[in-house]
C-alpha cells in the first residue's frame, strides 16, 4: 500500500510540475481515538482496525481536452487514479482493501490456526480452555487493477482492463466426525487465494447499429485446497490425518457478444449471446478417517476433471411506434452443461456416482406501456420462464409472471405508483432416484416435501409509493409494500410467508440555516413450515397426518417471524452561516424475532418441554444505535476543520450463541468443539475524531 | 504484485506526461448564450465547467445550440420575458419523463452506456435522465448526488436492507450499487451486470465456482435461494434462519426433521441434539454446502 502511495505522489509530482493547468483538490488529515468495549471484531467488520493520524487526497486535473482524477485515503486503503482525454481516450488504475473482521480472539484446540494443517499433539484433546489457541477469523481482500479504453478510433472503442484480487485469512470450516452424526468440530482453515481477471471489449457503435464484443478471462488460484487436521473422534492408537476440501483452482472464460439495431417506428431490435467455459481439475483422496483408522473407497479416477459450460441469448424488440405507447417483446434462452467427470466410487456395499446437475431456461414475456390522459401512466407486462433442470424431485418448472403498474405525475408536488405482481409457478414434481441412500424411504416422504426453491407456488406483491414535494424545501416519500407467497401441495416444508412493510423518509428545511431529515422503515416477515420428525424406516410410518405419531415419530410446525424497524433523525444547524456547521444524527435499527414451535403430538413434549417453552425468543435479535455530533468550522474558503463524536453500541441475541460453549457436550455423541466463532458480537464504541482539510 | 503495480503506474505516468505537456487550452466560447446567461448565470458557469461545455467534444451541447441544445425555444422565452417554464422545455417533474430522456440521448444515441436504455426497467418505470444525471455539475457521471444516496432515495426499501445486520459493505464504501447493476438496462434480470444471478456473484466469490465434484443444485442454480444479497437479519445474509432454512428442503429421518428449538440450544435443558441449534447451526458439520470434492458420502453430505 505504501509503495502505491508513493507512486501516485510521484505522479502527481511531475503532473503538478509539467502543467499548469485548472487543477483543484484536497488533502485531508484525520486523527482518530476509539474506544471499543465488547466484540471489536464486528464493531471494524467492515473497517481497517485501529486509531491514529490518516491521511487522503484527491486532485482532479481538468480541461479542455484532458482530465485527471487522483485519490488515495491511508485509512480505507484505497488509491485510484482515472484520466484520459475526452472522447479520445481513458484510463484507470486502482487499488482497493475490503476487510471482514468476524471474531476476534476466537480460539481452537488445534495448534497451526491459518496454516492448512491444524493437529493438537495428546488424544484425547484437552477440553480445558486456558490451554487452547487464540487466532482472529478475518478475511482480507486486495483488489489492484488498471484498464484503458481508447475512443478515438470511433465509431470503433477498445478497452482493456486487468484486476488482480487476493483474498488472505482465516475462515471457519466444520466437519462431523464421524458419518452420519457425530460431534461437529469447528476448524479453522487458511483462506490465501489469488484471481486474476482479464477483460477486453471491442464495441462498435455508430446509428443504426451498436455492437460489442467481450472476451473475458478469469483464473482462481487457491493455495490451500485441502485443510488436514486430526480428527477428535479417531481412536488414540490411529493417528491417521483427515482433511476437509476445499475450493477448488479454476479457469473461467467467455465470450459474449451484444449487440443492437434502430429500426424504423422508433423501435430497436437487440441482440446478446455468450458462451463460457469454467474448468477446474482436482487429485481424489480414496480413503475417508474412521474412528478406527480409515476405510479405502475405490474411485472410477483419481482425478476429477470439472467442466462446465454455459450458452445463453437473448433477443429483445423495443418499440415506440405512437407517443403513448411503449411495448417490449424478448425471448431469453439459458443453458447450464455440466460435462464434469462421472466418477464411480466403490465403498463398501456402496456403489455410486457424483450426480451432474445441469439446466436449461426459457423465457419469453411482453411489456406494454401507456402514457394516459390525465398524466397516468400504466404498465402492463407477461412473462413465462421454463425450467428444464437434471435435478430428481423437480425436473420442470414453469413461471407464469403478470404485473401492471400505474403511475401518476398529475400534481407538480406528487407522484404516484402502485403496482401489482402475480407469480404463479407450476412444478413437475416427481420422486427422485436417490444417488445413494435409502430409495424406500424416499418414496415414502418425497411424496409430501416439496422444496421451496421450486415448489408450486402463487405468490402476490402490492406496492404503492409517494413521493410528495409541497414546498421546495420539504420532500417527503411513502412506500409500502405486502407480499405474500402460498406454497400449494407442500406439505413436508415452507407453507406460506408473508411480508409487510412501510418505508418513509423526510427531508425539510424551513430555514436556510437548518435542515432537518428523517427516515423510518418497518418490515415483519413471517412463514410457516411443517415438518416430520421420524426415525429411520420401517419403525415408523412417516405419513404426515394419519400415520403413527408418538415420542419419536411426530408432526410439527415452526411460525418464525422477524419485526425490524429503523430510523434515524438529523440535523443540520448553521450556527454562524458560512463558517460553522454543527451536523447531529441519531440512527437505530432494532429486530425482534420469535420462532413460535408446535409439536403435535404430546408424547414427544419430555424432559420439561412443553408447546410454551420451545419457543425461541431470541431469533436474531439485535439492536444498533447510534449518535454522531460534528462540528464543520469553515475557517478560510480553502480550510476546513471539523471535530466530533460518535457513538454506537450494539447488542445481539441469538438463540445459537447465547450461553456460549466451546465444548457443550464432550461425551455425548451430539457434543461439538467449537472455536467461538460469532460469539457474543455485542460491542459499545465511543469514536473521537477530528479533521483538517485543505482545499486548492 | 509489485511488479504490475510499477508497470502499470509507469504507463498511467508516461501517458500523463505525454498529454500534459500539449497545454494549448481554448477559452469557452459564450457564443450566442449571453441572453441565457444575463438572467440564469449560476446555470451558465455550471453548464460551461462541465463536461458539455468543452469544445474539444464536438457533438457537445456548447458546439450545438448551447442552452438551447436542451431547453429550446429559447427565442420565444426571451420574447415573452422569461418565467419558469414559459416557451422553454424544462426538466420539471410533470414533464414526461421519457421525452427528458431523448433531449439528452439526441446526443448519446452512439453512447454505448445508454445504448440499451430502451431496455431498461428504470424507463419503464418513469425514470429520466435529469433523475439522477444533472449538465450543470462537475460530479462524477454528472451524478445529483453521491450515488448510494442517490439509489437509496427511490429504493427505501433496499436502504432498509442494507442496514441489516449482516449485508455487503455498501453504506461502509467497500461497494456501489453500481458494482453490480447497470442503471442503464441491460439482458440481465434485475439489472445485473451480468447474464445469470450466479455469474455476478462468481465475479467476486470465485472459490464457489467450482465446478465441483458433489454440487448441491439450489446452490448451482442461484445464489438467491439460500442469500439476501443486500441485506438480511439472518448471518451470512441467509434469507431465512437455519436450521430451518435447510429443512424447509431437506425433511429426512432423524437429524434433518428433527425440531431444533430452544431445548435445543446451549441454554436448553436437554443436551441432545446439541450440535445443531448452536453456533453456525447445519454449517457446523455440513460447511461444505456450496460444494465439496471430498470422499464417498462425506463428500456427498457436504461434511468433507
Amino acid at each position: 500500500m505504501k509503495k502505491i502511495n508513493l507512486i501516485l505522489i510521484f505522479v502527481l509530482f511531475f503532473a503538478s510540475v509539467a502543467f499548469s493547468g485548472d487543477f483543484s483538490g484536497e488533502i485531508t488529515i484525520k486523527g482518530r481515538l476509539d474506544s471499543v468495549d465488547g466484540n471489536e471484531a464486528k464493531f471494524y467488520e467492515y473497517k481497517n482496525t485501529g486509531e491514529g493520524i490518516f491521511g487522503s487526497l484527491r486532485l482532479n486535473y481538468d480541461s479542455e481536452k484532458y482530465f485527471m482524477n487522483m485519490g488515495f485515503a491511508v485509512d480505507n486503503n484505497f488509491a485510484t487514479l482515472n484520466g484520459g482525454s475526452y472522447d479520445k481516450f481513458k484510463y484507470y488504475l486502482f487499488y482497493n482493501e475490503i476487510p471482514h473482521n468476524f471474531t476476534f480472539k476466537a480460539r481452537t484446540l488445534y495448534l497451526g490456526a491459518g496454516s492448512d494443517y491444524v493437529y493438537y499433539p495428546t488424544h484425547p484433546p484437552t477440553t480445558n480452555l486456558n490451554l487452547w489457541n487464540e487466532f482472529d477469523y478475518y478475511t482480507k481482500r486486495k483488489t489492484a487493477g488498471a484498464g484503458f479504453t481508447l475512443d478515438f478510433i470511433k465509431p470503433l472503442s477498445l478497452g482493456v482492463s486487468y484486476k488482480r484480487e487476493t483474498k488472505e485469512g482465516i475462515l471457519p470450516t466444520g466437519i462431523s466426525a464421524a458419518t452420519p452424526g457425530g460431534i461437529a468440530v469447528e476448524l479453522p482453515y487458511k483462506v490465501d487465494n489469488m484471481t486474476d481477471t482479464l477483460m477486453v471489449n471491442l464495441d462498435y457503435s455508430k446509428k443504426p447499429v451498436f455492437a460489442s464484443l467481450v472476451y473475458q478471462y478469469s483464473e482462481f488460484e487457491n493455495d490451500a485446497t485441502y485443510l488436514k487436521f486430526r480428527n477428535p473422534a479417531s481412536l488414540a492408537a490411529s493417528n491417521r490425518i483427515d482433511f476437509v476440501t476445499l475450493s477448488p483452482d479454476n479457469i473461467y472464460q467467455k465470450v459474449s457478444f451484444k449487440g443492437k439495431a434502430t429500426l424504423p417506428l422508433n423501435s430497436s431490435i437487440n441482440f446478446n449471446a455468450g458462451y463460457s467455459n469454467t474448468k477446474s481439475e482436482v487429485g481424489l483422496i480414496p480413503y475417508y478417517v474412521t474412528a478406527a483408522g480409515s476405510t479405502n473407497i475405490t474411485l472410477s479416477d483419481m482425478l476429477f476433471d470439472g467442466r462446465v459450460r454455459v450458452f445463453n441469448y437473448g433477443i429483445v424488440l423495443t418499440s415506440n411506434p405512437v407517443k403513448f405507447l411503449d411495448a417490449k417483446v424478448y425471448y431469453k434462452y439459458y443453458k447450464k452443461k455440466n460435462e464434469s467427470d462421472e466418477i464411480i466410487t466403490i465403498d463398501g456395499a456402496n456403489t455410486f456416482a457424483n450426480h451432474l446437475f445441469d439446466y436449461k431456461k426459457n423465457n419469453y414475456g411482453a411489456e406494454v406501456g401507456f402514457k394516459l390522459p390525465a398524466h397516468l401512466y400504466f404498465n402492463l407486462a407477461y412473462s413465462f420462464t421454463e425450467i428444464d433442470r437434471n435435478r430428481g424431485d423437480a425436473p420442470k418448472n414453469e413461471d407464469n409472471l403478470y404485473s401492471a403498474t400505474l403511475r401518476w405525475t398529475g400534481l407538480d408536488f406528487l407522484t404516484a405508483r402502485v403496482g401489482f405482481e402475480r407469480l404463479h409457478r407450476d412444478v413437475d414434481h416427481k420422486i427422485p432416484k436417490l444417488v445413494t441412500g435409502d430409495q424406500a424411504q424416499a418414496n415414502i416422504v418425497e411424496q409430501y416435501v416439496r422444496r421451496f426453491d421450486v415448489a408450486r407456488v402463487d405468490m402476490d406483491t402490492y406496492k404503492a409509493e409517494f413521493d410528495i414535494t409541497p414546498m421546495d424545501n420539504l420532500s417527503i416519500g411513502i412506500g409500502t409494500k405486502y407480499k405474500k407467497a402460498n406454497y400449494e401441495e407442500v406439505t413436508l416444508g415452507l407453507r406460506t410467508s408473508r411480508v409487510n412493510e412501510f418505508n418513509f423518509d423526510v427531508d425539510y428545511t424551513p430555514v436556510k440555516m437548518l435542515r432537518f431529515n428523517a427516515y423510518y422503515d418497518y418490515e415483519k416477515v413471517r412463514y410457516d413450515q411443517f415438518q416430520r420428525r421420524y426415525p429411520a424406516l420401517p419403525a415408523g410410518n412417516p405419513y404426515p397426518f394419519v400415520g403413527l405419531q408418538n415420542a419419536t415419530n411426530y408432526n410439527w410446525l415452526a411460525e418464525p417471524r422477524n419485526k425490524t424497524y429503523d430510523y434515524g433523525l438529523g440535523v443540520d444547524v448553521k450556527a454562524i452561516p458560512d463558517k460553522l456547521t454543527l451536523r447531529l444524527q441519531h440512527d437505530y435499527i432494532s429486530s425482534d424475532g420469535f420462532s413460535d414451535f408446535t409439536y403435535y403430538n404430546n408424547a414427544a413434549l419430555v424432559g420439561g418441554r412443553n408447546n410454551e417453552n420451545i419457543d425461541v425468543r431470541n431469533w436474531d435479535d439485535y439492536r444498533k444505535t447510534a449518535y454522531m455530533i460534528k462540528a464543520i468550522y469553515e475557517a478560510t474558503k480553502n480550510i476546513t476543520c471539523s471535530l466530533g463524536w460518535a457513538y454506537e453500541k450494539y447488542v445481539y441475541q441469538d438463540v445459537q450463541v447465547d450461553g456460549y460453549r466451546y465444548v457443550p457436550a464432550v461425551a455425548g455423541t451430539n457434543g461439538a468443539y467449537l472455536t467461538g466463532f460469532g460469539k457474543d458480537p455485542a460491542y459499545t464504541a465511543n469514536v473521537y475524531f477530528a479533521s483538517l482539510t485543505y482545499r486548492f | 504484485m509489485r511488479k504490475f503495480v510499477y508497470s502499470v503506474s509507469l504507463v498511467a505516468l508516461s501517458f500523463l506526461v505525454f498529454l500534459f505537456s500539449n497545454n494549448a487550452f481554448s477559452k469557452v466560447s459564450r457564443g450566442d448564450m449571453d441572453a441565457c446567461k444575463s438572467c440564469h448565470e449560476d446555470y451558465y458557469k455550471s453548464f460551461v465547467s462541465s463536461i458539455h461545455g468543452k469544445k474539444t467534444i464536438a457533438g457537445a451541447p456548447i458546439n450545438q445550440e448551447g442552452c438551447v441544445s436542451c431547453h429550446t425555444n429559447g427565442a420565444m422565452h426571451v420574447e415573452k420575458g422569461g418565467g419558469k417554464g414559459v416557451e422553454v422545455f424544462t426538466f420539471g417533474k410533470k414533464v414526461d419523463p421519457k421525452e427528458k430522456s431523448s433531449k439528452c440521448l439526441y446526443c448519446h444515441k452512439e453512447s454505448k452506456s445508454v445504448a440499451f436504455w430502451e431496455m431498461s426497467k428504470h424507463k419503464t418505470n418513469g425514470v429520466s435522465c435529469t433523475d439522477c444525471h444533472s449538465i450543470h455539475t462537475k460530479a462524477d457521471k454528472g451524478l445529483i448526488a453521491k450515488e448510494k444516496e442517490l439509489c437509496y432515495s427511490c429504493h427505501k426499501d433496499i436502504k432498509m436492507q442494507f442496514n441489516k445486520q449482516s449485508h455487503h459493505p455498501v453504506n461502509e464504501g467497500k461497494m456501489k450499487c453500481s458494482s453490480c447493476h447497470t442503471p442503464h438496462g441491460g439482458f440481465g434480470p434485475k439489472m445485473i451486470l451480468a447474464d445469470a444471478i450466479n455469474e455476478l456473484c462468481y465475479n467476486c466469490h470465485a472459490d464457489k465456482r467450482g465446478p465441483f465434484l458433489y454440487e448441491h443444485p439450489p446452490v448451482e442454480e442461484n445464489c438467491l435461494n439460500c442469500h439476501s444479497v443486500h441485506g438480511s437479519n439472518h448471518n451470512r445474509m441467509l434469507s431465512k434462519k437455519q436450521p430451518l432454512l435447510c429443512q424447509a428442503c431437506h425433511d429426512w429421518s432423524l437429524h434433518p426433521g428433527t425440531p431444533y428449538t430452544s431445548y435445543e440450544s446451549f441454554v436448553g435443558g436437554a443436551t441432545a441434539g446439541k450440535n445443531r441449534q448452536i453456533a453456525r447451526g447445519c454449517l457446523n458439520c455440513h460447511s461444505n454446502i456450496h460444494g465439496s470434492n471430498g470422499p464417498s458420502v462425506r463428500g456427498l453430505r457436504f461434511v468433507r
